[in-house]
């Protein structure tokens, strides 16, 4: 996976980070370049600068040795701008006005610069000075612990499920593959799978580039890429009849009403939240209406405890830990 | 006396080709500075209403276009989807420097193609507009620049060929 997003790092930064990896421990998260400031890589156990040669100069409790550090100048950061943007920034002006656009397998890349307004919106960011690569990971299976609990073997559908964790604790690739679960059906224990819809708004789930999905998904999944989550929901509840739609990161008041509806056409619901407990979703305005009024019939907490996908608990509508 | 005759024709029939070719080319400058106007505004089509990627843009442009916008266009589009370290602007001041002369494009005519290429690929949709807008109207005025020169020259250049043939065929004859 981290080869797909090392193509679109400028070859001076990905000598050295390809370098690093080799004496990096912990798998690499995120790979941070500040314009004028040292490139920091981001691992599940920490961050590290490095020097042009791959030599890790942080490491924790050693004072960093940042004069022999990889430092981006604004040249660097413009190449690597006009690589993930395939030299046509034209092209992604509208996700780079949101800060952020994706690579072929869902990686994320996120920008930071000066922001132009026309009447008040925001219309892109210029003179970018800091750019994150956000390393997706596929991991299949990682959610087929969780079949016995979101899976109602009597009425033979999966249960509204939330999956909620503060950020990079894994929640998108907890979603990714409960979508592939769901939609491949898993033969050992008896579950067929079922058709899915997937509004992918930020294309990180399916990791959909040019039209083809980077990741796996399942036989019966089809995916709405770069739609509005409210909008993409009623379309596919309307257009493809899925028996179960999924979508990343709610939280918009549209969000919600969308997600009620589905769930009152009967269609299960898989979404994720930042958040870090059922407090955090109450204390939420928008969110605050789906836990009261039960529409979702699990949640599943994850946290960084240890490493990203902890699976915290599972409760029921309730707030009732799911025991099987 | 056949030989001599045989002679002062391939003169003739030289000296008056030479003339032609060297009015060609300024034939051509003229026809190579249009038909870029026509691509850069295809191009300009495929970035503004499509957004497609500069690289795919340039190649379906290239399929479209004549000499030499198609050819410049189809080398840049396939150096880009090569490589996707490469900088459009490096590309295209590469392509330029190697190939423009081949299409009898002046030093003045290679800046403008230059300065389009360095602002391009790093613009927002307004701005790739505004590029290619100005691009286009610099190079109408390096056409009809050129258009002018062709039409002082190539008279010029032909009728000086047959001229300066037939002088040399009655001189030595």
């Amino acid at each position: 996976m981290i080869n797909q997003v090392k193509q679109y790092l400028p070859v001076v930064i990905r000598r050295a980070v390809q370098k690093a990896e080799e004496k990096i421990e912990s798998k690499l998260l995120e790979i941070r370049l500040r314009c004028g400031r040292p490139l920091e890589l981001v691992t599940y156990s920490g961050s590290s600068f490095i020097t042009a040669e791959g030599e890790i100069l942080e490491c924790a409790g050693r004072a960093p040795d940042l004069e022999r550090a990889l430092v981006p100048d604004r040249e660097l950061l413009e190449k690597a701008v006009l690589m993930v943007t395939e030299n046509s920034p034209y092209a992604v002006q509208d996700k780079l006005r949101k800060g952020f656009l994706t690579l072929p397998g869902g990686h994320r890349v996120g920008f930071c610069g000066r922001t132009v307004l026309e009447e008040g919106t925001i219309t892109t960011i210029k003179d970018i000075g800091g750019i994150n690569y956000r390393i997706t990971r596929e991991i299949i299976g990682c959610a087929v612990k969780l079949l016995a609990k979101v899976y109602n073997r009597e009425q033979k559908k999966y249960h509204s499920t939330l999956v909620v964790s503060p950020p990079m604790a894994g929640k998108t690739t907890l979603l990714r593959d409960l979508i592939r679960l769901a939609s491949s059906g898993c033969k050992e224990k008896n579950v067929r799978g079922y058709k899915v819809g997937v509004v992918d708004e930020r294309a990180e789930i399916a990791g959909v580039y040019r039209g083809q999905p980077g990741n796996e998904l399942g036989p019966r999944t089809d995916v709405m890429v770069d739609c509005p989550k409210a909008e993409g929901m009623i379309m596919l509840i309307r257009s493809m009849s899925p028996e179960i739609v999924a979508a990343d990161e709610i939280g918009s008041r549209e969000d919600v009403r969308a997600i009620k509806k589905a769930v009152n056409s009967g269609v299960t619901v898989f979404a994720t939240v930042h958040g870090s407990g059922i407090e955090t979703l109450l204390a939420h305005p928008d969110l605050c209406p789906l836990v009261e009024r039960k529409v979702f019939s699990r949640y599943v907490f994850l946290s960084h405890q240890e490493g990203a996908g902890t699976i915290e608990s599972i409760k029921n509508a309730g707030g009732e830990e799911v025991i099987t | 006396m056949p030989l001599k005759l045989l002679g002062a024709v391939l003169v003739l029939i030289s000296g008056s080709a030479t003339g032609w070719l060297l009015a060609a080319k300024y034939q051509a400058r003229v026809r190579s500075l249009r038909r870029l106007q026509t691509a850069v505004n295809m191009l300009d089509s495929e970035i503004r209403y499509s957004q497609t990627l500069l690289s795919r843009a340039l190649l379906k442009t290239a399929a479209k276009a004549g000499k030499p916008a198609g050819e410049l266009f189809q080398k840049a589009g396939k150096k880009l989807e090569e490589k996707r370290e490469r900088i459009f602007s490096q590309v295209w001041t590469g392509i330029i420097e190697d190939q423009a002369a081949s299409y009898h494009l002046t030093r003045e005519d290679q800046e403008i193609l230059l300065e389009w290429g360095q602002q391009l690929g790093g613009t927002s949709l307004a701005d790739s507009g505004k590029v290619n807008d100005i691009a286009i109207k610099r190079l109408q005025e390096a056409e009809a620049r050129a258009r002018s020169e062709s039409e002082k020259k190539v008279k010029l250049l032909r009728y000086s060929g047959v001229l300066i043939s037939l002088l040399m065929v009655i001189l030595f004859y």
